[in-house]
């Protein structure tokens, strides 16, 4: 098309300057051009208007194919009538044997269910969840809907036998409505911090440009927004450590019976090598996030405030330093934690499963199979073992999410809006306090971290110990 | 945290001070001179803290804490794994014609083994069913507990 425009183009140009030039590359363009038109429509019409016939053809085809196919079957039915007719005894003794087998398997399955209820209660009585059941007693209004549940028993009484489907439907209104609601609650602080950030802008408008006055308005300005920033700051703080209290207290009640568990069932080696890790996870790591990161938290912050005030006390690189520190301290925790923690668990699990099966069979008190079912009373005390620990493993996790949820959404709001509110003022005002709050609002990066930090290690440590020790 | 909350209005207190002056002092050679004096006294007030700290007498024998596995929920679960296996041999000792037997296993579970030492099989209350009373209750007692659990014979302790 391009060269039959620029052919025509040319053409019409020399006829319309009467230059009688032959343009002779212009006019073959234009030949080449409708010659692929014609040959293009040569082909569409070929392709397109030929399956009618064809489609006919086809049809008639499979109409064909239709009435072969029917009269087979046809045949084939009355064959089948035909055997039925002549085998009916034998048809009806086959089914009165085998229903005489099945209903006898339903009744070993049925006392099999109630031996296996009633392994489950015995174990969970013996259960100490006291911790716990506080823990979800301290729960907000909102995640106690969220958990569905009054106690952590009747949390994992639900995931065994199945009845808390309640649990993942909540868990998108308690999301969205935790989101509303801190965006509501928030949005009134940062509409004072652009009021008053333009009420600067506008008296340094009319303030001498780089005196004393000019600097005295920017000092009580900058002095009432880092009043309301540090409030903020002050109050995700405190929400943080909270959550990062709770996490750890959650493991140190969780753990110990997930690891008393595994070793019943027989997993002896998953639990001397998992029970290290958790006792640096929940002692070790979770105080050095509260006693060393959360300060040095603290310290960035300070240092991007302060730097803030005067252009000449300049203290940014300060902040940047203790930013970089605490990535790299968290960085390498997490690294080496999860990788140790996941080889040695997977192994130790294999290990595991392995011994199990042998040992098993080495009592020589497997005993066979009854009507399909597993008769073995030893392998029911496991079974039942496994479900509550299993159980028990996901009611944490279920705990975990409603503690550690609000708070990182808390802080993720608090960022947007610290990101949005300098954007807005950025084209308002100088570049010092937009600059401040879009460096706030960087540095709460770190108390994100902090907790997504504990909180994955904690999941993986749950999950791994959930995945091992299930052999039978 | 109070020597953190020190430390930090320290530093505050400092910066402002250089606010202060750099707001009053007039523009010139003094100024400069003045800005760079508190500039040094801002950073040795950030590094002092770090002189008198206590890093050296950071304690990390507790990063280790201590969770410890319930001894007593374990022995209970082996012992009802043991009370189901002698439920077992009871039950299998019932379908081959000797009812009414008490059957009480001595062993102990190590790491996720059962070692069983002694079978006593107490025959006080034994019912024989008719078809089992000409035959040598004892070798066919024997030779069902071997069916089911890994035992020499010598280790099945009858009483009567």
């Amino acid at each position: 098309m391009e060269s039959f425009g620029g052919g025509y183009f040319y053409f019409a140009v020399s006829m319309k300057y009467k230059k009688r030039v032959f343009d002779v590359k212009g006019l073959f363009c234009c030949i080449k051009t409708i010659f692929i038109i014609l040959i293009s429509l040569l082909i569409c019409g070929i392709t397109f208007f030929s399956p009618i016939k064809n489609d006919d053809n086809r049809l008639y085809k499979s109409h064909l194919n239709k009435i072969e196919v029917q009269s087979e079957v046809f045949c084939i039915r009355g064959n089948i009538n035909g055997l039925i007719d002549y085998e009916d005894d034998l048809f009806n003794k086959i089914s009165n044997h085998f229903s005489s087998k099945i209903s006898n398997n339903l009744l070993g399955v049925e006392n099999l269910e109630d031996e296996l209820g009633e392994n489950i209660d015995k174990q969970l009585d013996d259960i100490d969840f006291d911790i716990l059941d506080n823990q979800i007693g301290n729960l907000d209004l909102s995640e106690k809907d969220f958990v569905g549940k009054k106690s952590f028993l009747e949390v994992v009484k639900g995931f065994i036998s199945g009845e808390n489907d309640s649990i993942y439907n909540n868990f998108i209104p308690y999301a969205l409505g935790t989101l509303f609601d801190f965006i509501l609650e928030y949005v009134p602080y940062f509409a004072v911090i652009i009021a008053v950030i333009i009420g600067y802008s506008l008296l340094s408008n009319v303030a001498d440009d780089g005196g004393g006055v000019g600097r005295i308005v920017y000092i009580a300005c900058f002095g009432t927004v880092a009043t309301i920033v540090l409030k903020l700051v002050i109050d995700v703080l405190h929400s943080s450590e909270q959550a990062i209290s709770l996490m750890q207290t959650q493991m140190e009640a969780i753990f110990p019976i997930l690891l008393t568990l595994m070793t019943a069932i027989g997993g002896v080696v998953s639990a001397s090598t998992f029970q290290p890790f958790m006792a640096i996870l929940s002692s070790g790591i979770a105080k050095m996030f509260s006693s060393i990161m959360v300060p040095v938290f603290i310290f960035s912050i300070v240092f991007c405030t302060i730097g803030a005030i005067s252009k000449n006390v300049k203290l940014e690189k300060f902040s940047k330093f203790f930013t970089s520190l605490f990535s790299w301290v968290v960085g390498v925790i997490f690294t080496v934690f999860i990788a140790f923690l996941s080889v040695s668990g997977l192994t130790s699990a294999t290990a595991d499963s392995i011994s199990l099966k042998t040992a098993k069979f080495a009592i020589k008190s497997y005993v066979p199979m009854v009507g399909g079912y597993l008769s073995d009373g030893m392998s029911v005390i496991v079974c039942s073992s496994v479900l509550v620990k299993n159980a028990i493993g996901i009611s944490g996790l279920v705990l975990l999410v409603a503690t550690v949820f609000a708070p990182i959404i808390k802080i993720g709001i608090l960022i947007l809006l610290f990101k949005l509110t300098s954007a807005i003022l950025e084209p308002l005002c100088d570049k010092e306090l937009p600059d401040f709050l879009f460096a706030v609002s960087k540095t709460m990066n770190m108390l994100v971290v902090c907790l997504l930090a504990i909180g994955v290690m904690y999941l993986i440590s749950i999950s791994l110990v959930m995945c091992c020790a299930n052999a039978l | 945290m109070s020597e953190i909350s020190n430390w930090i209005l320290q530093i505050t207190g400092i910066v402002l001070c250089g606010v202060l002056v750099e707001v009053l002092l007039p523009k010139g050679k003094l100024n400069k001179i003045l800005k760079t004096i508190l500039a040094l006294f801002i950073v040795m007030v950030i590094i002092a803290p770090l002189k008198n700290s206590d890093i050296a007498k950071l304690n990390f024998s507790n990063i280790f804490g201590e969770l410890n596995i319930d001894k007593s929920f374990v022995e209970r679960r082996e012992g009802e794994k043991i009370e189901m296996l002698e439920q077992t041999i009871e039950d299998s000792l019932a379908k081959n014609g000797y009812m009414d037997t008490k059957v009480n296993i001595v062993g102990e579970f190590c790491d996720e083994k059962l070692n069983i030492e002694t079978v006593f099989v107490d025959l006080t209350g034994l019912v024989l069913l008719s078809d089992s009373l000409n035959i040598n209750k004892y070798t066919n007692i024997v030779a069902v507990i071997k069916n089911l659990i890994n035992i020499s014979e010598e280790n099945v302790i009858f009483y009567e």
